[in-house]
């Protein structure tokens, strides 16, 4: 076990002097092909109690609003970063937190876990809760299909211990095996679509018996994460950023603007399509693009699928005459837009731009 | 002139946005100011002989073919008829898969097709993921494939194309597609028709010159389309690179 951690620690050295962020898994990645179960003899030697949260959307508002009530209640956790959610995101973290022989000073894990990486995050995490948000078309493309990942995540649970407890909405609920205790919360749609990552979350404070004002507070007084709608400024002007990667979550902040009657701003689209987006973009035909018939304003376009986008928004019913094409993101962003919606690499993109801004 | 458009299983047969045909070839109708009326047709629907100038049917999940192959079935005499009439018909991928002889998922019982086109699939291990670009007589298509059915052409029934990037009908033998009179079948999402306007036109090209005589399509401004076109064809060279697999 030493050996892969201290191999594992020297590669997240290197990549710290040689490359500008980014590479986090790759110590991971390095670990477990020297030693497959590093993971579990971690966890193991080290009895860590994982709470695992997993889902189309939802997993990184889910675990860092788990996390602040954590913080509340004085206890200290480790947790992966958002887009470090497959097994050698979770090596990586644990390579990082330990010592060289493997000791980690924390009891508590809070993971974020890929769709298709369950069953073997399950199977060496052992975790006492795992939370399933929710299962919508994302990224087929890498997936298969939506029946495939069911059944992974049936087996998951099978895989759980004994003592485990399930937190799920209603409808994935009827579609899980009820051999672990099942804690269920019924699923808001559209535009109230984080109601339930706080369902989610106070099912596991009461599995947990926290405090339940604790809770609350932490509810009232959270900041969601990058791309989840807080507001940024961008060349000294407020902008709000909404992460869009599959149709439902598309629709679901299309809704809430047109609800909070900000559809008539300017908006910036941008849709990537690398690997980490999902190389497939016919989702975007799956989107109810509603209200855009009346739309005065341009709509601009922007990432590497620029003009399928441009396409999906001429057959929506916005007049082509306001559709602008800026395939840069950099050029993009002169138009000072008030929301943009990005993919998931545009996002990792913006945040970047918007960093460094600061420092200029 | 009016064409009237079946849309088969909307609900279960829509996976990979392949409603955005729909979309595609109701914009091109209607900006030629064409009536057009859309029925979709589900399970138990009416779909009397003759009552449609063009059908789509999308792909759907094995789950959700299973649900529709004995609905499709009981609907061959209509289908098959319609073929002979020369009705130009496009299907993707699952419904494609269920026009052919039949498809033998992963699990469960082999589904019966509809036999338009002498063609069968089989379940295989190898999902067939990524951007695709084939070669046909009316120049390339373009769009993105996903499926772990292999499907092989018996005598008698040609492909639509020929694959020049990407794995088509079964990852070997480099055809793509089915044609069977004008009825076209083929794995391709993307949405297909909005960014192949060519293939579009010429679908409703048939379906004109079918109910009015022989008629010449007015040109429409399809800038954004080519552009998406050429975009997609580039994106796909770059990302399916032989090189990119040691990423």
């Amino acid at each position: 076990m030493s050996s892969a951690i201290i191999i594992g620690k020297i590669t997240a050295f290197l990549l710290k002097i040689f490359s500008s962020g980014g590479g986090t898994a790759l110590p991971g990645l390095i670990a477990l092909k020297l030693n497959p179960a590093l993971i579990n003899q971690i966890v193991k030697k080290n009895s860590l109690r994982s709470i695992i949260i997993t889902g189309t959307n939802g997993k990184t508002t889910t675990s860092r609003l788990l996390g602040e009530i954590f913080k509340l209640h004085g206890l200290k956790f480790i947790h992966n970063r958002s887009g470090s959610n497959l097994l050698r995101g979770i090596a990586s973290t644990l390579i990082n937190q330990s010592d060289g022989r493997g000791r980690i000073k924390t009891t508590w894990a809070i993971w974020e876990i890929d769709e298709a990486a369950v069953k073997t995050a399950v199977r060496q995490l052992q975790p006492e809760i795992a939370i399933f948000t929710n299962l919508s078309r994302d990224q087929l493309d890498r997936y298969g299909e939506l029946d495939t990942i069911l059944k992974d995540w049936r087996e998951a649970i099978s895989l759980l211990p004994e003592k485990a407890a399930i937190v799920t909405n209603h409808q994935l609920a009827s579609a899980f095996p009820k051999i672990r205790p099942l804690f269920t919360f019924s699923q808001h749609s559209s535009a109230k679509y984080y109601l339930n990552h706080r369902a989610a979350v106070k099912a596991i404070c009461r599995i947990l018996k926290f405090n339940s004002d604790l809770v609350e507070r932490a509810v009232a007084g959270f900041r969601p994460a990058f791309g989840r709608g807080e507001e940024l400024i961008l060349n000294h002007k407020p902008v709000k950023i909404f992460l869009v990667k599959n149709p439902a979550g598309f629709n679901a902040v299309w809704q809430m603007l047109h609800e909070q009657g900000k559809l008539n701003k300017q908006l910036l689209i941008i849709l990537n399509d690398l690997i980490a987006d999902g190389t497939d973009v016919s989702w975007i035909w799956d989107i109810d693009f509603n209200y855009l018939n009346s739309r005065k304003l341009p709509i601009i376009v922007s990432g590497t699928r620029t003009n399928d986008m441009a396409v999906r928004l001429k057959y929506a019913g916005l007049n082509p005459a306001l559709i602008r094409l800026e395939p840069k993101i950099k050029k993009a962003l002169t138009y000072s837009p008030d929301y943009i919606l990005p993919t998931y690499t545009a996002m990792l993109k913006l945040r970047q731009i918007i960093f460094r801004q600061r420092f200029d | 002139m009016k064409i009237i458009i079946a849309h088969l299983y909307p609900e279960e047969m829509n996976i990979y946005g392949d409603r955005g045909n729909i979309f595609s070839l109701v914009y091109r109708l209607k900006q030629r100011g064409i009536q057009v009326l859309v029925k979709s047709v589900d399970r138990n629907d009416p779909l009397p002989p003759g009552s449609f100038d063009l059908l789509f049917a999308g792909g759907g999940q094995d789950q959700q073919q299973q649900l529709i192959s004995h609905d499709l079935f009981n609907r061959r005499h209509v289908l098959q008829k319609a073929c002979q009439n020369n009705i130009p018909m496009l299907t993707i991928c699952g419904s494609y898969q269920l026009f052919g002889t039949y498809f033998k998922p992963s699990s469960g019982p082999k589904m019966k097709g509809i036999k338009i086109f002498k063609a069968y699939t089989i379940a295989s291990k190898q999902r067939k993921i990524g951007n695709i670009i084939i070669k046909t007589k009316f120049g390339k298509l373009v769009g993105f494939e996903n499926h772990s059915g292999n499907t092989f052409l018996q005598p008698g029934t040609k492909p639509l194309g020929k694959v020049l990037i990407g794995s088509g009908n079964n990852g070997r033998d480099k055809t793509e597609g089915a044609v069977s009179n004008n009825v076209f079948g083929c794995y391709l999402h993307g949405s297909l028709l909005p960014k192949n306007p060519h293939f579009g036109d010429y679908l409703i090209q048939l379906a004109l010159t079918n109910k009015y005589g022989p008629i010449k399509l007015k040109p429409l401004n399809d800038q954004l389309e080519w552009q998406a076109h050429a975009s997609a064809v580039s994106r796909t060279r770059k990302l399916r690179h032989p090189l990119l697999k040691y990423f």
